[in-house]
């Protein structure tokens, strides 16, 4: 479902991305992993199309209505609204927009754009409750102003929301793990497996491996400047787990 | 400047441009002679256009007063009382609000509309105002509010101003708060060439609290020059104050406000904060702040700022599939949300759709 090739980007003048090979398809989990600095939000960003980041070479394309279709061509938001998804590593408050209208605004857009039928208000709310079930979270976010006043574990947990109502085929959730408790990342981790079908395709960037243990990935890769110096299965996330990532740096610098 | 059909005729000589005026040159612009307005029927409660005040059906607890009124030496306090005036006292809450229309039927610089309103509220009564003062392609208007709030009483007022693209617009509003009297006013301006606001409140009785808050959106070469003070004269008085302004095309905002806190004038707290959005390149915000603090147990905060729509705010709105267009959209409705959230919620839907 997605395919990318050589991809290199740069941001204000530095390149980032120096040729980035990957395959996903249906039904697949992904987790990429890496050092800090190692471009691994990069890739996630410039797949859904932020605007700071230039590419400057290679291709991502996806399927749509088993068609291939070049991404970079898309607009963000017509990227979303084929079904791309990308949980925010840092959610953006949004002061003044409450969190129901932005949700309902989101979800209609992507439901018109898909063909589907709109929800009235109260169709919507009863979806988003359900939904909010799921994640163990109170009604009275939805009143609340989007991740305005949210602690770190509320805003994930309304990404993974996000990602539940709008039922995304490519989900690309940049370091979902990052300042969630053990109970908070359970909850998450139950919302990401939950949503989790063999039409969709997850792609998890992280640092740990607590959170693999949760959503276990069919593939691993390791992210160094730029680039995927090491592809495995489940088990290369354990190996990190034990042995870091300096083993796979000297290979990699040794090839080079 | 001469003044005909206003009552008695009469000339007035324009002030010099001072230093407090020196964004808003209304003076320069001013027409040599001043007629009326054409005069409009509206339902409201009160109305004012051109030089007559029309009193309806006022709500239950609200009466006219006959006060002698002094007439001010200063040109721009003694301008609208060549008007209409009315003065009301509110000795009973009512049970809806109070509806103030200013309404402006004027298509030559020279059509003023020109008047006075003061309300008294006794105290411990609470009463609710809706003012607008509607569109007019162009003319003069110079108007005053003055509201007198007696101890222990409460006021939600909110106003909606919609000025034409050659409107030029001077208007006072201002407030004198007993003690533990509470007063929040919000507006919502839509400029026209030149509108110059004046907005006064002043805390003369311990525990008096005065919230203001004010978006105006311009677009063109629409400019609003919002003056403000806040006087802080007793102990533990609070007041808020947030200016915002939306800025389109080459609009232009100016605002002045000052904090004054007079030196028997302890633990007072006071927040004033401008912010500006701006919608285009050529737009133009200028913001001065002030502070004058003579008591030393106080808190008090303030601070401008001016910037665009984030662009990570946007990318947020665009990875859920909003589109560019409505993600602008929300994004600045989300602006003015703040101000109108500062008029209780039986009064939003007044100034909601104004924009």
């Amino acid at each position: 479902m997605l395919e990318v090739k050589n991809l290199t980007a740069q941001v204000e003048g530095s390149e980032i991305l120096k040729g980035i090979n990957l395959t996903v398809k249906a039904g697949e989990i992904h987790a990429i992993m890496g050092p800090n600095g190692s471009g691994k939000s990069t890739l996630s960003k410039v797949i859904a199309g932020h605007p700071s980041y230039e590419v400057t070479g290679g291709s991502v394309s996806f399927d749509v209505n088993r068609k291939a279709v070049d991404l970079l061509e898309l607009e963000p938001d017509v990227r979303a609204k084929e079904g791309v998804f990308l949980g925010f590593q840092y959610p953006v408050e949004i002061p003044g927009v409450s969190n129901v209208d932005f949700l309902r605004e989101a979800f209609n857009e992507v439901c018109a754009h898909q063909g589907l039928e709109k929800l009235d208000d109260a169709q919507f709310k009863t979806l988003v409750r359900e939904k909010l079930k799921l994640l163990d979270m109170d009604e009275r976010f939805l009143d609340r102003d989007v991740n305005a006043g949210f602690s770190g574990g509320e805003k994930k947990k309304n990404e993974i929301l996000q990602m539940a109502l709008l039922n995304p085929r490519l989900a690309l959730l940049d370091e979902t793990d990052s300042g969630l408790d053990i109970d908070a990342l359970r909850i998450v981790a139950k919302g990401v497996n939950a949503i989790k079908s063999r039409y969709n395709a997850i792609i998890l960037v992280t640092h740990y491996q607590r959170l693999l243990d949760l959503i276990v990935p069919d593939y691993v890769h390791v992210l160094y400047k730029g680039r995927i110096i090491k592809s495995g299965d489940k088990s290369l996330a354990l190996e990190l787990e034990k042995k870091g990532y300096d083993w796979l740096i000297a290979e990699a610098e040794g090839k080079h | 400047m001469k003044l005909s059909g206003f009552g008695q005729d009469t000339t007035l000589t324009p002030p010099p441009q001072t230093e407090a005026w020196r964004f808003s040159n209304v003076t320069a612009q001013l027409p040599v002679e001043l007629r009326p307005a054409t005069k409009t029927i509206s339902n409201a409660d009160i109305v004012l256009s051109g030089a007559t005040i029309t009193v309806n059906q006022l709500p239950s607890g609200v009466a006219v007063m006959d006060i002698p009124q002094a007439v001010s030496d200063q040109f721009w306090s003694a301008l609208p009382t060549y008007g209409g005036k009315v003065q009301l006292k509110v000795s009973h809450s009512p049970d809806r609000p109070l509806r103030i229309r200013i309404a402006r039927d004027a298509h030559l610089l020279e059509e003023a509309t020109l008047g006075s309103i003061h309300i008294e509220i006794a105290p411990a009564m609470k009463l609710e105002i809706e003012q607008e003062i509607t569109g007019s392609p162009t003319g003069l208007t110079a108007t005053e509010t003055k509201l007198n709030l007696g101890s222990d009483a409460q006021v939600d007022h909110v106003i909606s101003l919609l000025d034409g693209p050659e409107a030029l617009h001077v208007t006072t509003f201002h407030a004198e708060l007993a003690a533990r009297a509470h007063l929040t006013q919000t507006f919502v301006a839509v400029g026209g060439k030149m509108t110059r606001m004046q907005v006064s409140a002043n805390m003369n009785g311990e525990g008096a609290h005065a919230s203001l808050a004010s978006i105006t959106a311009l677009t063109g070469k629409s400019q609003v020059d919002l003056n403000s003070k806040l006087t802080h004269t007793a102990a533990r008085t609070t007041a808020k104050q947030l200016a915002k302004n939306l800025l389109d095309g080459e609009s232009k905002a100016i605002f002045t406000g000052k904090v004054y806190i007079a030196r028997d004038a302890q633990q007072v707290a006071a927040e004033q904060m401008n912010r500006n959005l701006l919608l285009s390149k050529k737009a133009h915000a200028i913001g001065q702040p002030q502070l004058e603090i003579f008591a030393d147990d106080v808190k008090c905060s303030h601070g401008s700022t001016t910037g665009q729509i984030e662009e990570d705010a946007t990318f947020y709105l665009l990875s859920r599939g909003i589109p560019a267009e409505r993600a602008r959209t929300l994004l600045t409705k989300a602006f003015i949300a703040e101000v109108i959230h500062n008029a209780p919620e039986s009064l939003r839907g007044f100034l909601g759709g104004r924009l």
